[in-house]
């Protein structure tokens, strides 16, 4: 199954690294959309399907925090897991966030490897599943 | 303990590793370095707020830019320099991680121009330091009141 991914950041260039390090994470990716804060990032999880979203905090317009307290009083859009993206490592802010319903947070600078352990747990995919399930009528 | 200077070295090597996915050189480079180069500041604020200039090797910043996003956009002088504002940003933030002095500091906007970060300042001190990425370096000025490196 491939994963829709939507990255939220008012950087650009910080946009096109977090896509750059998915595509090397070895996560099965679908579309990867892009937003510049999180009004925009709204609008697009309007139209379309968005199994996972990463998202930066500080941002013009809507913050990240203010569009997950928008999607947690969403019905159609509150259990979609919200990745937070930040250069904000402080404890207590990662400890702020996830009350506030993050399902994760990454801290920058991050590797790959990171990024892809990261969004496994949110989604709840083992990536090594297949590695263990019994195809159908094995004898095994 | 963290001291600062450890901790900025550390903040920029985490950085140039993780995020641009190149190595430091850590007995120094033996390319010539010919004066050209790409700076970018930013601020750290609180008790003895300081100022990080970062000057890299042209060749270093396009490197990283290729590394970072893909060989066609290293091209690009603009995007070259964006790529270098989005560094400053996250070596900034990792060293508040880091050091045991980051504690209630935020830093600033990054920009290309020194003056732009806390303008015409008079710092008490002025340090300097110098660092490798497979041959091509990175200089570091660091201007601040001297409480922080005790």
């Amino acid at each position: 199954m491939a994963f829709q991914v939507l990255v939220v950041d008012d950087s650009e260039v910080m946009r096109c690294i977090v896509k750059r390090v998915l595509s090397m994470a070895g996560i099965d990716l679908g579309n990867v959309f892009e937003a510049g804060n999180g009004k925009e990032a709204l609008t697009v999880m309007e139209k379309h399907w968005v199994d996972v979203v990463l998202t930066d905090i500080n941002m013009p317009v809507m913050s990240g925090a203010e569009m997950l307290a928008r999607m947690k009083s969403s019905p159609t859009l509150a259990d979609i897991p919200v990745i937070v993206v930040s250069t904000e490592g402080r404890d207590e802010r990662i400890e702020e966030i996830t009350q506030a319903g993050a399902a994760g947070y990454i801290t920058k600078p991050f590797r790959p490897e990171d990024m892809a352990k990261t969004i496994h747990k949110a989604l709840g995919v083992d990536p090594d599943e297949r590695f263990f399930e019994e195809p159908e009528g094995s004898d095994f | 303990m963290n001291g600062f200077l450890k901790s900025l070295k550390a903040a920029i090597f985490n950085v140039m590793e993780r995020m641009f996915f190149l190595l430091p050189d850590p007995d120094g480079g033996s390319a010539e370095f010919d004066g050209r180069e790409f700076s970018v500041t930013i601020g750290v604020t609180g008790v003895s707020p300081f100022r990080i200039t970062l000057a890299f090797d042209p060749g270093l910043a396009s490197a990283m830019t290729a590394n970072a996003l893909g060989k066609g956009y290293a091209r690009d002088e603009n995007t070259v320099l964006k790529c270098l504002l989005e560094a400053a940003n996250v070596i900034a933030g990792n060293l508040l991680q880091i050091w045991d002095g980051g504690e209630d500091r935020e830093i600033t906007l990054p920009s290309l121009r020194r003056d732009a970060v806390f303008g015409e300042v008079n710092f008490t001190e002025r340090r300097e330091l110098g660092m490798w990425f497979e041959d091509r370096r990175i200089s570091v000025l660091i201007e601040s009141d001297s409480e922080i490196y005790e």
